[in-house]
């Protein structure tokens, strides 16, 4: 389902990688995802949603709210196979094109640009 | 810890279909049911989501009992236990008016069970018995080895059937 | 039988053994929640889980029953206006009480026989919807809406929903979609008080607790589909929602297959 090749690229930014489904959407498991300096904690677990939900063309959602250097809306906090996340309103260009680990870079980019 | 056994209609239909279904020459038929399982408040919740039926030929002829697998059979759904990392129910119905395991059935668990607590520790294994509209489960879900009755079996779908263990 | 429940025999023999043994959740307190609370204490249920983090507030008691002025001003918690109603009925009722998000302490609502869902916003039904999928627990779904557009006369609608694990979901029913989250996801922190009555919120809690009992009891020998309700609260009707006909709506549900009951299964990648 996932690149494996991709999925080994994202090994790079985390501890591991695991997929799991809900309502038919396939997200992929990122623990102790490594966030960007001057980020609280420095790494987190974190789920992604490689494809469109909410509204958004793809999310990324962390276990807890993560202090940045700026400020963020974070607008969402609910529970995404059996654990409650959080995220930041945060919308990437379309996923579709992209290779996983360069849309996780994106969403990260939200925690260390204004 | 009490336990909690709750089955969808919808499989049940399945598990009764098949079971009811005449043998050539087993006066009854057997399958397995795996489940996963979830604690909630003081309590684990056993959930059935999938039935393995047992095939024809599989079956020994056994005049002394109802009904009786080979080896295949019981590979089939240690194998099948083992992919999903699921607990396994070994399944069959009894007529309305014996709404409890038999002498035979409580042995037969106990010659079964440790091949699946081997598989799968930790998950709860265990016997389902169908009666009527009525059910009870018999489980290994402590860390004692032992089994114990489920508080209760429900049944969800239209309409719900609860049946409470008198253990 | 007791004579306190002698009028309500018709439910059936061991109908009060079911509604006295079942554990029911009710996740919100609110406008729906406490007419439904209410009912069930009236009908002899005794075991529930109550989930509400909220406080009384004098804009609350325009719909909330069991809550008082005092409560408003001594800043009372819905959960302890809902606790006291079932104690006055019901002394030694098993409550198992959360001052919170159901989120926060969702292991309470795994033990339960049926959890009604009395909440406002879209992608919380969508997610208590997964919870109860999960752990194949029936949800009763309720929601009322007051929409005042223009110089027209407010319009007034809602659902009773009965969402069964292995059939057809809110998603299925089309009742939640993907531009309805998106659409609220978006407006996530504007949307302001909300207009609510309680003669919509008693009606839709009523449906929904006539439909707990017949699908617990069986009463009626007739609960055999998935139930959609609709109100129309401007015309007083409350009538099955045309889409349960909809023949593409088939048995079973995809969004949901028995498969996937249990804790979420992570594939390691």
């Amino acid at each position: 389902m996932f690149p494996k090749d991709q999925i080994e690229e994202l090994k790079h930014c985390c501890q591991a990688v695991s997929a799991c489904q809900e309502t038919g959407i396939n997200y992929l498991f990122l623990e102790h995802l490594a966030l960007p300096p001057e980020c609280s904690p420095t790494k987190i677990d974190a789920l992604l949603c490689p494809t469109p939900r909410d509204g958004y063309p793809s999310r990324l959602f962390f276990e807890a709210q993560v202090q940045s250097p700026f400020a963020r809306n974070w607008n969402f906090n609910g529970r995404i196979c059996e654990r409650n996340w959080h995220a930041y309103s945060w919308k990437t260009d379309d996923p579709r094109p992209m290779r996983l680990a360069q849309l996780v870079r994106l969403h990260l980019d939200g925690l260390r640009r204004s | 810890m009490k336990t909690i056994v709750r089955i969808p209609r919808r499989l049940l239909v399945e598990v009764g279909e098949d079971l009811d279904r005449p043998h050539v020459f087993a006066r009854e038929r057997l399958g397995f049911v795996l489940a996963r399982w979830a604690e909630a408040a003081g309590e684990l919740v056993v959930l059935p989501f999938e039935y393995i039926s047992i095939a024809d030929e599989n079956y020994l002829d056994d005049a002394s009992v109802g009904a009786k697998m080979n080896s295949t059979a019981i590979r089939a759904a240690l194998q099948a236990t083992l992919n999903s990392r699921a607990a396994c129910l070994h399944v069959h119905a009894h007529h309305p008016t014996m709404p409890f395991f038999g002498n035979l059935d409580l042995v037969e668990q106990e010659k079964l069970m440790p091949s699946f607590r081997a598989t799968v520790p930790n998950a709860p294994h265990g016997a389902l018995l169908l009666y009527g509209t009525g059910a009870l489960a018999r489980l290994w879900s402590g860390d004692d080895g032992r089994p114990s009755y489920a508080e209760r079996v429900t049944v969800v779908g239209f309409p719900m059937r609860f049946s409470w263990s008198r253990s | 039988m007791s004579d306190r429940f002698s009028r309500q025999s018709f439910l059936g023999s061991d109908s009060q053994t079911v509604i006295a043994n079942a554990v029911i959740g009710v996740v919100g307190l609110g406008g729906g929640g406490s007419h439904i609370v209410q009912q069930l204490a009236h009908l002899g249920f005794r075991k529930f889980a109550l989930y509400d983090g909220d406080v009384v507030e004098e804009s609350n008691l325009n719909r909330l029953i069991g809550a008082t002025s005092a409560d408003a001003a001594a800043g009372t918690s819905k959960l302890e206006v809902a606790m006291r109603m079932i104690r006055g009925l019901a002394p030694t009722a098993q409550i198992d009480e959360h001052p919170m998000r159901w989120q926060d302490e969702p292991g309470p609502l795994r033990s339960c026989d049926l959890v009604f869902g009395c909440i406002d916003s879209f992608a919380e039904r969508d997610q208590l919807e997964a919870t109860c999928r999960r752990h194949v627990i029936p949800l009763v779904d309720i929601g009322l809406d007051v929409a005042i557009v223009g110089d027209d006369p407010p319009l007034m609608g809602g659902q009773v929903i009965l969402s069964m694990p292995g059939e057809p979901c809110m998603r299925c029913l089309g009742f939640l979609t993907e531009d309805l989250l998106a659409k609220e996801a978006s407006n996530y922190g504007d949307a302001g008080p909300r207009p609510q009555v309680v003669f919509g919120n008693g009606l839709l809690a009523s449906a929904a607790v006539a439909i707990a009992v017949d699908l617990l009891t069986d009463w009626t020998r007739q609960l055999r589909r998935l139930m959609y309700l609709e109100y129309r609260g401007n015309e007083q009707i409350l009538r099955p929602h045309p889409r349960v006909k909809d023949k593409r709506i088939t048995p079973g549900c995809p969004h949901y297959p028995l498969s996937a009951v249990g804790a979420p299964v992570l594939t390691s990648l």
